[in-house]
């Protein structure tokens, strides 16, 4: 009787490996990311990520294949506001971020309605500073909360799209969307921003950036995320927007080609 | 000539088409008339049948109406009105036969109709006139019916004749028409003139002149309308309600009680239109989707495509989104028992650069189909308003200075030499929010504000950008805003705001109002 239990466990122990197993195919390995062009954030990201070699390959604390950036494209990135006032300066690091994953193709920003009557429209004045113009840029504006996770669905799954910028009340979002989002984002390798004012929810994001503002022209970035593991320096900036590398070209791991590819 | 004889065409007047249209509701017997601004002052264009009985008739001025019926009711002619339902009756009318033809007269209303052989579906000539005038006079609407062999004595009897119904037989045309004024051949203005001149009152009097003494006199004009009553000379009815081209229909066994059944008839129909499109190099830029309930009742629904399209695919997914939008319920006791998905408008198929595609050339390279597929089925089930691109324009006022452009609107986006980044903000409210300030007067800026009911305290300020209504606007009439006075204010916290100052000071108003605008990030 005994040694029946036993080996039922042992069967239940096998099983669970093998399980584990496959599953480990399915979790990503993101192989391409972009940094996310502020100096500071860059520069540290990139000294303080542990490293360590297998087989002559160069792993990161977290599973990732090491690279210089942060930014992993095919996937799901979240920037919340600090307060509900900060919602702006998140919207500005969300249009920035969105012009660097984007590149040249059409970005698609996508507003909830609740959001919309919060905190407004994104003007086009404002967005200049970022990169974006008004080619590039394409809206989808006051969208029904029910409607919401569809669209953004529908626009990541499309190869043609540069970047998805979806901004909503935290409300709208839970883990299962968000994990949806991640293995279509994965799918079609383009990435999705998502940009909530401050919510305790937990959701399957790559990375989640917390922005305050801070004054005339700066912010305050803090980073979360599973970057954290092992980091020592503190995963807190304050950046000037004037620290946008204005002049450096963008460079990417990939050359434009990736896209249309 | 035998093939002239087998034709029946029933015509459909409407002696008093713009009364009726224009005001259904009024009292049976009270005097009513229609009237339109003229050269003169007001005049009426149209006048029911008890006002026609007191002595009032269109073309009199509604003063002198007014003066001898006090008691008139009167109402504007809305052109649009008369217009549309017109085009809806005809519409209407297609129930009956496809060939459904608008009057070419001008100032009388009527429809000519092609009954040839679908008479005997409604129990024949009589009934079908029965029906017919039965449903149009419970909508209050007064009609004459005629059936008879040729356009023009159809006409003719239907506007002139004697009875308010009349089926002519085959071969009667001649004792039927002779008795009737000339007018009643359709004749132009001039042409009536001459005839009253000479005399020649009745169709009986000009029938019996020789052609070619007519010709000279009247011109072709008369001799024609003449052969097209009596059948010699042939008349076709010009169909207001062309079938498409493209067009696939599909008749069930039984008729379809759930959504989802349609749903999936439609999705095969849209493999057979994909078919005929294809064999003609063609693409479908909008599709018609007509559900026909047992009672004839018609659901029909349109989606807009950006670019041409011949798949199966695309097309089925946006009628599946465009569906589901809808939310439609069906009655369960009337199911659909006819569906049909046309094609009203396409285009060839290897056309060069499309317009959308130099639009989105613009911001990309190399943009293939996906991305106005993907636009269309945004555009099918969110609405073209909601995904829109921004357009700058060039206006000071900065809630205009943005417009909002469909996919659907070819304006090219200009490149407008936009304000600093450091001058707008980021994120601009839909509509200004009015909020208390504590402020200097006359031009201070804030100090203090409270808005969304809470206290912000102002750590410093910059401006005032003062932007003042375009003078050409104002002139107008178009703009009644004040002079705005922005500030860029930031609070103790570092949070940024822009809000204006509506009007000056004792220039343009007592109390203006503070509103705030928009966020800097």
């Amino acid at each position: 009787m005994e040694r029946l239990r036993a080996n039922n466990r042992l069967i239940k122990i096998q099983k669970l490996k093998k399980l584990r197993a496959s599953l480990q195919r399915f979790e990503p390995q993101f192989d391409e990311t972009i940094k996310t062009g502020f100096i500071p954030i860059d520069r540290d990201l990139a000294e303080n990520e542990p490293k360590f070699e297998i087989n002559g390959n160069a792993y990161s604390g977290s599973g990732n294949i090491a690279h210089n950036g942060v930014l992993a494209l095919g996937a799901v990135h979240a920037v919340e506001a600090q307060t509900i006032h900060d919602m702006p300066a998140a919207t500005g690091f969300a249009a920035h971020l969105a012009s660097r994953f984007a590149h040249a193709a059409p970005i698609i920003w996508a507003q909830s309605r609740a959001a919309q009557s919060e905190w407004g429209d994104p003007y086009l004045g404002g967005l200049s500073a970022y990169r974006l113009n008004a080619h590039q840029l394409w809206y989808m504006r006051a969208i029904p909360e029910s409607e919401f996770l569809w669209a953004i669905e529908e626009a990541l799954g499309c190869a043609e799209v540069g970047c998805v910028v979806g901004a909503c009340m935290a409300s709208n979002l839970t883990m299962r969307a968000t994990k949806r989002f991640g293995l279509t984002a994965r799918r079609s390798r383009r990435s999705l921003i998502v940009v909530t004012p401050p919510h305790q929810q937990k959701l399957a994001l790559t990375s989640k950036w917390q922005v305050a503002a801070d004054g005339k022209d700066h912010w305050r970035v803090r980073l979360q995320g599973r970057f954290l593991n092992g980091f020592r320096t503190p995963s807190e900036w304050r950046l000037s927007t004037q620290d946008l590398m204005a002049d450096q070209p963008i460079t990417r791991l990939d050359d434009v080609g990736s896209f249309y590819g | 000539m035998d093939k002239l004889l087998s034709r029946r065409i029933l015509v459909l007047s409407f002696p008093n088409w713009v009364t009726d249209i224009s005001a259904p509701r009024v009292k049976q017997g009270k005097p009513f008339g229609v009237y339109a601004p003229a050269q003169a002052g007001l005049k009426l264009v149209a006048v029911n049948e008890p006002a026609k009985e007191i002595g009032l008739c269109a073309g009199m001025s509604v003063v002198d109406a007014r003066a001898l019926v006090p008691e008139l009711e009167l109402q504007e002619l809305d052109t649009h009105l008369i217009q549309r339902s017109y085009a809806l009756c005809a519409r209407w009318a297609s129930r009956f036969t496809p060939w459904v033809g608008f009057d070419t007269v001008p100032g009388h209303y009527s429809l000519v109709m092609d009954i040839s052989g679908c008479a005997h579906l409604f129990g024949g000539e009589r009934a079908l006139v029965e029906i017919i005038t039965n449903i149009l006079s419970r909508r209050m609407i007064s009609v004459r019916a005629a059936i008879a062999n040729t356009i023009g004595a159809a006409w003719a009897l239907s506007h002139y004749g004697a009875y308010e119904h009349i089926v002519l037989p085959v071969g009667c045309e001649y004792e039927a028409l002779l008795p009737l004024p000339v007018a009643a051949l359709r004749l132009p203005a001039a042409s009536l003139d001459l005839c009253a001149r000479f005399g020649l009152r009745q169709i009986e009097n000009v029938a019996g002149i020789e052609r070619s003494a007519l010709t000279r006199r009247f011109g072709k004009v008369i001799v024609q309308r003449l052969d097209q009553a009596f059948g010699q000379l042939s008349e076709a009815v010009n169909p207001v309600v062309e079938p498409p081209q493209f067009r696939v229909q599909n008749t069930p066994l039984h008729p379809l009680i759930d959504m989802s059944q349609v749903v999936h008839y439609l999705n095969d129909m849209t493999a057979a239109l994909s078919n005929l499109l294809s064999k003609e190099g063609r693409g479908a830029k909008r599709l018609d989707i007509t559900l026909i309930r047992t009672d004839k009742a018609r659901l029909s629904f349109s989606i807009s495509m950006s670019q041409p399209s011949d798949l199966t695919s695309h097309m089925a997914r946006l009628i599946d989104d465009r569906i589901e939008r809808l939310n439609l319920s069906l009655d369960g006791a009337y199911g659909i028992d006819t569906l049909w998905l046309d094609a009203p408008r396409t285009a060839p198929m290897d056309m060069g650069q499309s317009h959308f595609e130099r639009i989105i050339s613009q911001s990309a390279p190399k943009i293939g189909y996906a991305f106005s597929a993907l636009c269309d089925r945004l555009v099918g089930r969110l609405g073209a308003t909601h995904f829109v691109r921004l357009s700058p324009h060039e206006d000071h006022v900065p809630e205009r200075a943005v417009i909002y452009q469909t996919i659907f609107d070819h304006r090219p986006i200009k490149n407008v030499d936009a304000h600093t980044p450091q001058t707008r903000p980021i994120l601009l409210l839909p509509q200004a929010e009015v909020i208390d300030v504590i402020a200097e007067i006359p031009e201070g800026a804030p100090r203090r504000f409270r808005w969304r009911r809470r206290l912000y305290e102002i750590a410093s300020a910059s401006g005032p950008e003062r932007i003042s209504p375009s003078w050409w606007r104002t002139a107008y009439g178009l703009d009644v805003g004040y002079t705005r006075d922005y500030f860029r204010l930031e609070d103790r916290e570092g949070h940024r705001f822009w809000l204006y100052r509506d009007g000056l000071y004792t220039d343009e108003t007592h109390r203006p109002h503070w509103y705030m605008h928009g966020f800097f990030a």
